[in-house]
């Protein structure tokens, strides 16, 4: 029998269990545009590239597709030479748990599972699909918000935006150019950042995806930021709860939201869907898990 | 019984530049002017070369959110202000972004039970017809449909 000694949440779930099937694996010679059209069709941030033997080679993310924005490449240019590789790929059947703290040590958001010793590539494990897995298993929590009744569930502690969010916000002006946009996002290692007027009030969001997409478009990098932004912003106010910021996201298809102030206008933070990956410590008695997502 | 009998010649297109909202548009005038639904349309460059196809089931796939099997477990969902800002994701995307590109023809002269094995095999609805690289037609299932049950009919 297993023993285990830290019980949380996960606890002998395997990857197996958590992983999405269905990824998207092109050739060495593939060109960019064609990626970027398969990325922005399957909705997926990161795609396995082959060599000719048909074994992971590397890794394009929309990160390096960026890269290749801003370094002037055409878009013609094959995968093979702006992938990363190798391909970091984790066991199948091994605890998710461990799987995750490789995950934060190599800062990836992703993981190829399959068979390392063979280089099979079976699945995709993204910090998502565990915040889907608590989620479904908080859900159905009987110690949860949505089973307790009369007082004790009015007394029950809920997490709100403005108690998990990131405070630090970086945003770039609407007059900024997308090299500038790229600059920060890079280095600052982001997926999306916010768009302002000259009064700071926020106009739009730039993610990678628009970036990638601008790109492909023929759009120049030295365009001002507000000719490719997405308005308006996806935003909540402060006092929203957390379950209810996660639902958003999930039904919406994006990985940030940003919390306003209460007369909702500025930004004052943002909460991000990997982040609620954290979520994860804490046993069913004490769950932080339940209180952050009903 | 050749494709070019049941082909239908008033075709409508679309640019691969156009952005997915006006084609969205231009499916429901196209639909208007055809007085039948359109369900997809071919994507023509400016030299009228046939470069994709585009259907609503391209888009609809578009719109979905990416983790709806976790979504589908809820029986209370939510309904209405969740879903504002679900369409804004179509602001930046044109109609070559979610385009088909590999494309299955066929010729004018291609028999019609060929062209029934391909819908049917291909999980097709639509075939443009082409003739030394220009498209003359489109041949839809449901005319496929239509003609061979009247031919039926009729014997």
């Amino acid at each position: 029998m297993p023993i285990f000694k830290d019980r949380s949440v996960l606890t002998g779930i395997t990857v197996r269990q958590a992983m999405q099937r269905a990824f998207i694996r092109m050739p060495l010679a593939a060109p960019i545009f064609l990626c970027v059209r398969q990325m922005i069709k399957s909705k997926v941030d990161i795609v396995l590239v082959d060599n000719d033997q048909g074994e992971p080679e590397g890794v394009v993310s929309k990160t390096d597709i960026m890269g290749a924005f801003y370094a002037g490449l055409p878009q013609e240019t094959c995968l093979g030479d702006i992938m990363m590789g190798p391909v970091q790929i984790c066991w199948t059947d091994e605890p998710i748990e461990q799987t995750l703290d490789a995950m934060k040590q190599s800062c990836i958001h992703q993981i190829y599972a399959g068979v390392p010793s063979e280089r099979k590539v079976l699945g995709i494990l993204s910090y998502i699909d565990i915040v889907g897995l608590l989620y479904r298993y908080c859900r159905q929590c009987r110690k949860s918000h949505r089973y307790a009744r009369g007082p004790e569930k009015e007394n029950l502690p809920r997490l709100r935006a403005k108690e998990v969010m990131t405070t630090q916000v970086m945003v770039c002006k609407k007059t900024d150019t997308l090299y500038q946009v790229m600059d920060i996002l890079s280095i600052r290692k982001l997926k999306a950042i916010p768009i302002v007027d000259e009064a700071g009030l926020p106009l739009g969001i730039i993610s990678k995806t628009d970036l990638v997409l601008a790109f492909v478009h023929g759009i120049s990098p030295d365009s001002p930021a507000e000719d490719i932004m997405n308005s308006p912003v996806a935003s909540c106010g402060p006092d929203v709860l957390l379950s209810h910021v996660i639902l958003k996201m999930f039904v919406t298809d994006i990985q940030h939201l940003f919390v306003l102030d209460s007369y909702l206008e500025r930004i004052q933070g943002v909460v991000s869907l990997s982040d609620a990956a954290r979520f994860r410590s804490g046993t069913c008695r004490a769950c932080n898990a339940s209180r952050a997502f009903d | 019984m050749l494709a070019r009998n049941v082909m239908d010649k008033n075709f409508h297109s679309l640019g691969p530049g156009l952005s997915i909202t006006d084609a969205v548009k231009m499916f429901k005038s196209a639909g208007i002017a055809e007085n039948k639904k359109i369900f997809g349309m071919m994507v023509m460059d400016s030299k009228d070369r046939l470069v994709g196809m585009i259907s609503m089931y391209d888009i609809l796939l578009f719109i979905q959110p990416k983790h709806i099997r976790i979504l589908g477990e809820m029986e209370d969902l939510p309904a209405e202000p969740l879903f504002e800002g679900i369409l804004n994701r179509v602001n930046n995307v044109r109609v070559e972004d979610l385009m088909t590109t590999d494309l299955i023809i066929v010729g004018p002269d291609t028999h019609l039970i060929m062209v029934m094995d391909i819908m049917i095999q291909k999980h097709i609805r639509r075939l443009p017809v082409v003739e030394n690289n220009k498209v003359i037609g489109i041949v839809y299932r449901s005319d496929l449909f239509y003609h061979f049950m009247e031919t039926m009919v009729d014997q």
